[in-house]
């Protein structure tokens, strides 16, 4: 399993209140603080779509609140990405995703911390 | 080896199970039943939710398992997430806040040993040292890869150690300083990534160059520049290359006393790719006089597909090998 594999599991489509969800596994072996997620980026059939919230741990809201947040992202959590997407279960669709992560005990070069990025693509099943 | 060496594994060679969903002491319990043990190493941010504020329940779990299995904690992995927030490092302050708890939980869950990784910046690391020893823990950093004897992380540890004489400040020696080759495996995930075999090649070329590793590292990097999936590839590369050294044991012999823990790293599924390293590391470190326990520690998870390899049964070959080159040293200087 890379770090890649797994991220979007089989069932990670979902719907809820009539719009899409997904399911995204951290893409590293250890748990992060949730202020290292840098980017999340979500194509459904090949089409952008804008996150209306992520959640973990604790927190919920915009990729770019999540750097002062205090929660963690635990390797046994999904973030659910909230996407501003219609969805309805037994729908089809092409999704893909595109995630960045800050790892924060290793630098890349003095002072700049490592970014693990992962890019996934997957056909599911709205659950 | 001594009679006291004893083998293992570090579960972080089991993180596509730990990815997978499963707990500490499922794990503890596979690594018995195949043979991977005695000893045991975690990474307390991978085994525990909430860590370091395990619950006491989990605690308490975890030892009851060791004790069931006959398993040995020898070495806890913990971190400084110097950048856990955007833009800028934590202060001394904060990431001994940051830091201090976990090394509280090494001892909690019985511990003897922390790895911490190496280049905690000096004023953190006395502070960081002096409270591993008021808790009696050992303090290790990890040496590892391309890292060499000169290089000043490990001079400034040496120095602090020497200047201390406490028995509480050490090293993980990892035997990737000595990596003959590049890992096959390396060639399975840039080849999935879409690197085509001439850049595949050019990747192993620029590792066998002459020289530091940074411009050999910057060789590489300029092979899978301006490919579309740079971004996945420049930190695969950078991050492999880094961590296959070419120093050989005997460059380390004056720093061997300081070894207070030991990782035996391995990528590829055929684990004969690793005897020749691997035998002459157990000799070096037994004839430093090492009693600490050598853990296998498989990478390839990084590498390969869940399909491509099953994490516990190259473990348990690999752990095999050390035995047989653990025992053959030992019918040698009997």
């Amino acid at each position: 399993m890379t770090m890649t594999e797994g991220t979007l599991r089989p069932d990670a489509v979902s719907a809820r209140d009539g719009r899409l969800h997904l399911a995204v596994r951290l893409p590293w072996y250890r748990s992060l603080p949730v202020s290292c997620l840098e980017e999340v980026e979500v194509t459904v059939d090949g089409a952008r779509v804008p996150l209306r919230s992520v959640s973990t741990g604790g927190f919920t809201g915009p990729v770019a609140g999540a750097g002062g947040s205090g929660a963690w992202w635990d390797l046994r959590d999904p973030l659910d990405v909230a996407l501003d997407a219609p969805g309805v279960p037994g729908e089809r669709h092409r999704i893909g995703l595109g995630i960045a992560v800050r790892i924060p005990y290793i630098q890349q070069a003095p002072g700049v911390p490592l970014v693990q990025r992962a890019t996934v693509q997957t056909e599911g099943t709205v659950r | 080896m001594s009679d006291m060496t004893q083998l293992g594994t570090t579960l972080f060679s089991l993180t596509p199970l730990w990815r997978g969903g499963a707990d500490a002491v499922e794990l503890l319990e596979q690594v018995a039943a195949a043979g991977c043990g005695p000893a045991v190493e975690l990474v307390g941010h991978q085994a525990w939710r909430g860590f370091p504020a395990v619950a006491p329940e989990d605690e308490r779990a975890f030892r009851d398992a060791v004790e069931r299995l006959q398993l040995v904690p020898v070495a806890l992995g913990v971190y400084t997430d110097l950048f856990r927030r955007p833009g800028r490092p934590m202060t001394v302050e904060q990431a001994f806040d940051d830091i201090a708890p976990q090394l509280a939980a090494a001892a909690r869950l019985g511990f003897p040993v922390v790895r911490a990784t190496l280049g905690m910046p000096p004023e953190l690391l006395g502070r960081v040292a002096a409270e591993a020893e008021r808790l009696g823990v050992v303090l290790t950093f990890e040496v590892q890869g391309a890292t060499t004897p000169g290089t000043p992380a490990v001079l400034e540890l040496v120095e602090l150690q020497r200047r201390t004489g406490t028995p509480f400040l050490g090293l993980t020696i990892d035997s990737s300083l000595s990596t003959p080759a590049l890992p096959a495996a390396l060639g399975t995930a840039l080849r999935r990534l879409g690197l085509a075999a001439p850049g595949v090649t050019a990747v192993h070329e620029a590792w066998l160059r002459g020289g530091p590793i940074g411009p050999r590292i910057g060789a590489a990097l300029a092979v899978v520049a301006g490919h579309p999936r740079e971004a996945e590839l420049a930190p695969l590369v950078a991050g492999v290359l880094g961590r296959c050294g070419r120093t050989e044991p005997e460059e380390w012999g004056e720093l061997l006393p300081l070894v207070r823990h030991a990782h035996a790293k391995f990528w590829d599924v055929d684990v004969e790719a690793v005897r020749r390293p691997h035998g002459a590391w157990l000799r070096a470190l037994s004839a430093a006089g090492y009693e600490g326990a050598v853990l296998s520690e498989w990478g390839g998870h990084e590498l390969l597909e869940r399909d491509e390899a099953d994490a516990l049964a190259v473990s348990a070959a690999h752990v095999a090998l050390l035995s047989e080159l653990a025992g053959a040293r030992t019918a040698v200087t009997a």
